[in-house]
């Protein structure tokens, strides 16, 4: 009985301390601290904070930086679209909500060296459905969690565990670079998604999008606006005007497959009408033009339903160095040359409508 | 709660076992059945406690009554014993069938019937059953202590899915722990348990993760259908017999030995001699209250015949409301009979009749675990070779399938009955190899399923 009771409590109590020790779950992992920016790199790391991660890529960024703001679908936007050597610093936080985006605008406001602010118009992330306050402990370190004795004493956890050892892969340790299954920023500054991600075929993603299009997540289309967030997105977008820095407003494009789909369903809304009264509220609220994209790019450059591929952004960026004549966004008062309100209101003189894609 | 849970082996278990410990006589015995009565709740819904009452405080009713009565009221009084047990099981489990099948799905007596199924309802209805019968048989004399009929019933190493255990099995026991304490068998029952164990969590549940998506998408190809149905014919063996050995060793931790469920009965030399040895003490049951007293072998061949039939369906149907378990049950019965008559005259070597008995059986798996008869069909078809020979061996997934195919096919035809094997006789090196599966089988426990046989 010693023999098969040692063996018994011998596996137990390796799976248990391989499982506290490596901590395959992130119950006690730290944030990656941030070191100068740029050069980029892989910051991201499973379990971390990502809000605490942006806030300090934004304390470290170089004066003079250009930020882009939004959620997981302005992630591919980063240095290859912009002039070469400006520092750019990708604050996207995945399913962001307007009031993730209020503490990073007011760290830039309180900074005032930022040279341009890029912020993301999306529908949902000022939904009504969205919550009214940012937990107090949104963009701190997270206190650490016990593990289960459950956790502890699983297989897969210790297989997770295994894994990340192998893989590199733990939590609270930044992104390695020969992890290729996370997403990440490379040393030059460039978005890498996962490489699963990146081999889907233009007909898995049309799939994808159709599939996703009809997803619950959609439903916070259809709660309509939260003025009251809108009017303290423009507070800010003003107050960063009074420290002289550039901010552009603009919506993302959407697969075009998910957006006919979305059309298909016969809803109350369709992906132009949800935009064209964001579109009309900010511009009202903020007196600020928005750049609209939401047509701008073919379906062979999206991820899936609403996830640009870094192609898509080649070609904003080209649209926005012709709306701010080749300046980079650096002046609101100079603007393009059809003020993109006129281009909001009329359809024929929209950046792009999506025709001529195949 | 399940036996293979933390909770279970490392809270309620001890928690259980150490005042059980302390206490002797009918504190000893309520302390048993209100801990049968927690670990039940956790089988499902707390409401599922109501049903199992009301059979417990019927049949001890009941029963006392028949034990005092003359013989017309004797009879009257069974009639009602059954009735009530009876009329449970076809409202809990074949209302619903029933009314479906001849009422239409979206009636109001399809909706009446539409209610859950009490974990464990056949099992405990059937002990009881079996009971009061043997009390109006005269076998028996009727349990006078409430307290130990109760934790008759609901002793919970064989609440939820057996083994079937006779009152003549436990009652007996459960007086002598009452009066002598508990007097666990710690080595044999926590071996046993641990061995259950590893059945379940290395074997039925790792069986189980690749076979149900193959078979939920519908096995293609004849490979594929037969590698299906030898996973299956597996996973339900080792998770049966799984909880089985756990069941009884549980029980000898109390000092209470449960009666042998399984003798390795993929080693059936023939059909008759497979449900010798499989689910044991149910085929027992339906011998002894059904087959035997509906005429049993001692009369005509077509009256034994018949008997052989109706006892096979119902034993079928006793696993659950559908078409697909009679069919499964009249299988078996076809199969008892043939055998019955062509046995005698046919002479094949023992390996032969072996492996016949073998894939006779697993065939019959594929209806009983088909989750409707169209879906039985289709994969008759594919083992056929209907739908062309197909694919076997192609995606890691089949591969691991197969190596764990041949791995359960050697143990279950190998290795000693989990009854037989002596944890101090075996040499070092094996008992550290049965400590480590053990281990891994506790890691594993929380990627697992329940037991099949709880739905039963």
């Amino acid at each position: 009985m010693k023999a098969f009771l040692a063996a018994f409590f011998l596996v137990l109590v390796s799976a248990t301390v391989a499982n506290y020790c490596l901590d395959p779950l992130g119950k006690r992992a730290l944030t990656p601290e941030v070191g100068e920016l740029p050069p980029g790199y892989l910051y991201p790391a499973r379990g971390g904070n990502v809000h605490l991660l942006k806030l300090r890529m934004l304390r470290h960024a170089p004066p003079g930086s250009d930020f882009i703001l939004g959620s997981s679908r302005v992630l591919a936007w980063g240095t290859p679209q912009f002039p070469p050597g400006r520092p750019v610093v990708n604050l996207a936080i995945t399913n962001a909500e307007a009031l993730d985006y209020f503490p990073l605008l007011d760290e830039l406001i309180h900074s005032g060296n930022a040279h341009a602010v890029y912020v993301e118009l999306s529908p949902w992330t000022f939904s009504a459905r969205t919550r009214d306050e940012t937990p107090e402990n949104r963009f701190l370190e997270r206190p650490p969690e016990r593990y289960s004795y459950e956790e502890l004493l699983s297989f897969s956890v210790l297989r997770q565990a295994l894994l990340g050892l192998r893989n590199d892969d733990l939590p609270g340790r930044p992104l390695a670079p020969g992890n290729t299954e996370r997403y990440g920023y490379r040393p030059d500054g460039r978005f890498r998604y996962p490489a699963s991600y990146e081999a889907r075929s233009t007909s898995e993603v049309v799939e994808t999008a159709v599939s996703a299009a009809s997803a619950p997540h959609i439903e916070l289309l259809e709660a309509g606006l939260n003025l009251e967030k809108v009017r303290r997105l423009c507070d800010r977008v003003r107050a960063l005007h009074a420290k002289q820095v550039a901010v552009q407003l603009l919506t993302v494009p959407w697969n075009p497959a998910a957006t006919q789909r979305v059309a298909q369903r016969h809803l109350s809304y369709t992906v132009q009408s949800v935009h064209e009264e964001l579109v009309e509220a900010v511009q009202r609220s903020c007196d600020e033009p928005v750049h609209r994209f939401e047509a701008a790019c073919p379906q062979e450059e999206f991820f899936d339903d609403h996830h640009p591929r870094p192609a898509c952004f080649d070609r904003l960026a080209a649209k926005l160095e012709l709306l701010t004549s080749g300046r980079g966004g650096s002046d609101r008062t100079e603007g393009p040359p059809g003020d993109s309100k006129s281009a909001a209101a009329d359809p024929a003189s929209r950046l792009d409508s999506g025709k001529g894609h195949p | 709660m399940l036996f293979n849970s933390a909770q279970f082996i490392f809270l309620f278990l001890p928690a259980v076992l150490v005042c059980a410990r302390f206490l002797r006589g009918n504190p000893l015995l309520i302390w048993i059945a209100l801990t049968s009565y927690y670990f039940y709740s956790f089988a499902g819904d707390a409401w599922f406690l109501l049903p199992m009452l009301f059979t417990t405080v019927l049949d001890f009713g009941l029963a006392l009554k028949i034990d005092r009565a003359g013989a017309v009221e004797r009879r009257i009084l069974l009639c009602l014993s059954l009735c009530g047990n009876l009329g449970l099981l076809v409202y809990f489990k074949y209302g619903g069938l029933f009314s479906r099948t001849f009422a239409g799905n979206g009636s109001a007596l399809a909706s009446f019937f539409d209610v859950a199924l009490p974990a464990g309802i056949s099992f405990y209805t059937f002990q009881t059953m079996s009971y009061v019968i043997d009390v109006y048989r005269r076998r028996c004399p009727p349990e006078r202590n409430f307290w130990s009929f109760v934790s008759f019933v609901s002793f919970f190493p064989h609440l939820v899915a057996g083994p079937l255990t006779r009152h003549d099995q436990l009652i007996p026991q459960l007086h002598r722990i009452a009066r002598e304490g508990i007097a666990p068998r710690w080595r044999e029952g926590l071996f046993l348990f641990a061995l259950g164990l590893a059945k379940k969590s290395l074997l039925a549940d790792r069986i189980a993760t690749l076979i149900d998506p193959m078979i939920a998408s519908g096995p293609d190809g004849a490979l594929r259908g037969w590698l299906c149905a030898i996973g299956y014919a597996l996973q339900i063996y080792f998770d049966f017999s799984g909880y089985t050995d756990m069941a009884i060793g549980l029980g000898r931790l109390f000092g209470i030995e449960l009666p042998k469920n399984f003798d390795s009965p993929y080693r059936a030399s023939d059909i008759a001699d497979f449900w010798r040895r499989w689910h044991m003490t149910l085929s027992q049951w339906l011998r002894d209250y059904l087959y035997i007293p509906l005429g049993g072998s001692r009369c005509s061949p077509l009256r034994c015949g018949i008997n052989l039939l109706i006892t096979m369906v119902l034993g079928g149907l006793w696993h659950g409301a559908n078409w697909t378990f009679a069919c499964w049950g009249m299988f078996h019965g076809v199969w008892l009979i043939a055998h019955r008559f062509l046995a005698p005259r046919l002479s094949l070597p023992a390996i032969v009749r072996q492996g016949t008995t073998f894939l006779g059986v697993t065939v019959g798996w594929i209806l009983f675990r088909s989750t409707n008869l169209s879906q039985a069909r289709h994969w008759f078809a594919q083992i056929l070779g209907l739908g062309g020979v197909g694919r076997g061996a192609e995606t890691p997934s089949e591969q691991a399938l197969i190596l764990l195919c041949l791995v359960g096919l050697v143990i279950v035809h190998q290795v000693p009955n989990s009854g037989t094997i002596r944890l101090d006789r075996l040499p070092v090196f094996q008992r550290v190899l049965l400590g480590a599966a053990a281990g891994f089988a506790v890691l594993l426990m929380n990627d697992g399923a329940k037991f099949l046989y709880f739905q039963f």
